[in-house]
């Protein structure tokens, strides 16, 4: 009879080793690589002759890479992480799966890094989750609809000119210190209306090679004004490696695809993808791909397009929106019609020049920009946007009917104000009617400047600008319209709330424009001025 | 061209040659001692692989050394090499030959660490496992015993890899435990 007290321990030791040797099958035999040479973030690695590009593969040491480049005799990767802990020699491993981000509904009011890891100190980020890739084809043409929703970012300038719809692509561009992060900002606060409404635009922020100081200070604001509760932060910060700072954009579009698949609305802020190209163009550099204008790798346009793509307003039908293309294993069992992802990338030009090669491609791929001015800006005219080159090229269709009445006539007068400018710098001797466009332009510029954080509801919005436009401040002094505007508002939701709310509900016609003109000048009474 | 591409090319030229004279084998076993000779002698390989010398020099050099000891075939290819100046390459053409020549030989070329050393009997059903997989006539085994593998093995034929070994299964309960912990 066999006992355990007859077996010694080397016996036991050789006993597994034949059970294993009987267990190898080629399935275990797995594909390895051997890393070459090591630095600054690449790793290139012989072997691996079956791996594909865009899969992960994993050092010795546990971390994860993505392979970029297929070359003859060796293989091209991203360290994703340290590059300290990879060391010439190392095995790697494929993991037979496509980059990825692991997107939960806990990643909300969290700031993680592109790779899904929380970077707040909250602790680990609970499931259930679901699998996005970094890289994914954009929705077919069937599984996509025009514009219609608006997505409100509070700004008048913007809500009443260069209007924004759910699943647009609007890139905000201009100098350093304008305030291209501010509208992003504002845009995320003001969806904190949806969020108690219960149909919340859920916001991604991502921070692409900025300050971590900075990063932190915006984490701060959106945290003070109640915005964190419906957003992520994905961030990657300047002394982060170079392949995170180019991957966090596409984490960003990897989330919101998460949320526009499952049928609600995401909005996506790229801060900013100038970075990304300068991070892009250093890996691509190191990894020998050729240089082509500003050193930049041939595929910088498509690395944009190809992001950018991915914003898009889904067909409503569930049934259509189940058949579309790429869509990963896991979110097959939530998805929804009716779904849409915006995205504002954020572009910073050097001393104005809107020519050079990034923001050209970015502005062609976009569906319309807004350009913001040093000038305006130090004029105290803020937000700073210059609405003359500034457009939007779809969210026309998205604005409710009371905008779209009062707003035509906003840029017909400031265009026109606009083109007199010039001549009311030479001072004397204009007409009349010249003066009175000057002054009616005058007012509608104090109309339109707006203090940060501060954003308004579009009934508020369209009232204001239905006061400036009528000519309803002509006879007021210039610096007391924001004053009138403040006493206005308050005026109205005190007194004609009614009013307002089918405002909001896309309603205006002659009886209420008489109600809100009456309402102003009541105001303007009350502030000795008569008409 | 990558080192590894153009030795390659050499060694497949005259994988060629020598299959269709016949003489495979011959040249299998000089070529196999030349590389020992390669790798141990540190004068052959500084020599080959000096910038400073012409190639006239260099052949003037290995002549007396190998003109008589090698097969005429192999000795005008070395030549060859060292006339178009990719005598540096010999240890890779060399490399290359022996695959080309395994591949032939339908024969395996396999690595494996164990924790104790190899019984007869593990080796053969060792052995005979990866001719199963790879579909080989014939395996090399080589052979290497490292403590910290705790039991089982650790086998590696070219760039595939197996961690049978102990240690790395308890890695992988390591980062399961770990990762549970996260989510």
């Amino acid at each position: 009879m066999k006992t355990i007290t007859d077996l010694r321990p080397d016996e036991v030791t050789a006993l597994l080793e034949q059970q294993l040797a009987g267990e190898l099958s080629a399935k275990e035999l797995e594909e390895t690589g051997v890393v070459l040479q090591v630095g600054d973030g690449i790793a290139r690695i012989y072997g691996l002759t079956e791996v594909e590009a865009g899969e992960m593969i994993e050092f010795a040491s546990g971390t994860k890479g993505i392979v970029l480049n297929l070359e003859e005799d060796n293989v091209g990767a991203v360290i994703m992480g340290s590059s300290s802990t990879v060391h010439e020699g190392d095995r790697v491993k494929r993991l037979h799966r496509t980059a990825s981000i692991l997107v939960s509904e806990k990643m909300l009011g969290r700031v993680i890094n592109p790779l899904g890891e929380p970077l707040d100190g909250k602790g680990p980020i609970e499931g259930p989750f679901f699998e996005s890739p970094y890289e994914r084809k954009a929705p077919g043409v069937i599984f996509r609809r025009p514009v219609h929703q608006p997505l409100q970012t509070g700004i008048k300038a913007i809500d009443a000119m260069i209007p924004i719809g759910r699943g647009q692509r609007e890139l905000i561009i201009g100098d350093r210190s304008t305030g291209k992060t501010a509208i992003a900002l504002d845009t995320i606060i003001n969806q904190r209306e949806n969020y108690e409404k219960g149909d919340p635009v859920y916001c991604i922020y991502v921070a692409c090679g900025q300050k971590a100081s900075t990063i932190a200070q915006t984490v701060s604001v959106l945290e003070k004004y109640g915005a964190m509760d419906y957003t992520i932060v994905v961030a990657a910060s300047a002394s982060d490696p170079a392949p995170l700072v180019f991957l966090a954009p596409f984490a960003g579009a990897a989330i919101g695809e998460y949320f526009r698949d499952s049928g609600r609305h995401a909005l996506v802020v790229y801060d900013d993808l100038s970075k990304q190209a300068a991070a892009y163009r250093e890996v691509s550099l190191l990894l020998r791909r050729p240089p082509g204008r500003e050193a930049y790798p041939g595929d910088i346009f498509y690395l944009h397009s190809r992001l950018l793509e991915r914003a898009a307003k889904i067909i409503d039908s569930d049934e259509v929106a189940r058949q579309m293309n790429n869509l990963p294993e896991s979110f097959k069992p939530i998805v929804k019609g009716g779904g849409s992802l915006t995205a504002l990338p954020i572009i910073e030009t050097q001393a104005g020049d809107v020519a050079a090669y990034i923001p050209t491609n970015v502005i062609s791929i976009t569906d319309g920009q807004i350009y913001l001015e040093p000038n305006l800006f130090n004029a105290g005219v803020r937000p700073a946007i210059n609405v003359g080159i500034s457009v939007s090229r779809v969210g026309g269709a998205a604005q409710i009917k009371p905008m779209k009445r009062v707003a035509g006539r906003l840029k017909l007068e400031l265009a026109q104000y606009r083109e007199l400018e010039a001549f009311a710098k030479f001072g004397s001797d204009l007409d009349p009617a010249t003066l009175r466009q000057i002054e009616r332009g005058r007012r509608l510029v104090e109309l339109l400047k707006q203090p940060q954080y501060q954003t308004v509801k579009v009934e508020h919005q369209v009232a204001s600008i239905f006061a400036g436009t009528r000519g309803l401040l002509d006879k007021l002094p210039v610096e007391k319209v924001r004053e009138f505007e403040a006493q206005y508002i308050r005026f109205l939701e005190a007194a004609h709330r009614p009013l307002l709310d089918k405002i909001r509900q896309g309603q205006l016609d002659e009886a209420m424009e008489a109600e809100l003109e009456k309402a102003a000048k009541e105001v303007l009474a009350g502030m000795g001025i008569k008409l | 061209m990558s080192p590894r591409t153009i030795a390659q090319r050499y060694a497949k030229a005259l994988f060629e040659l020598a299959s269709k004279r016949g003489e495979i084998e011959k040249i299998y076993a000089e070529i196999e001692g030349l590389l020992t000779l390669y790798r141990e002698s540190r004068l052959l390989r500084n020599l080959l692989e000096s910038p400073i010398h012409r190639s006239q020099q260099k052949l003037g050099w290995l002549r007396p050394i190998f003109q008589e000891r090698l097969s005429p075939l192999l000795w005008t290819f070395l030549q060859l090499l060292v006339r178009r100046g990719r005598e540096a390459l010999l240890n890779e053409t060399c490399e290359a030959f022996i695959e080309l020549y395994d591949a032939h030989q339908r024969r395996i070329r396999a690595f494996v660490r164990t924790a104790q050393p190899l019984s007869q009997e593990v080796r053969d059903r060792l052995s005979q496992r990866l001719k199963e997989i790879f579909s080989a006539d014939s395996v090399i085994l080589s052979e290497e015993t490292e403590s910290g593998l705790i039991g089982g093995f650790i086998v590696e034929v070219g760039t595939r890899a197996a961690d049978l070994s102990v240690r790395g299964r308890l890695h992988e309960i390591q980062k399961k435990l770990l990762q549970a912990s996260s989510i």
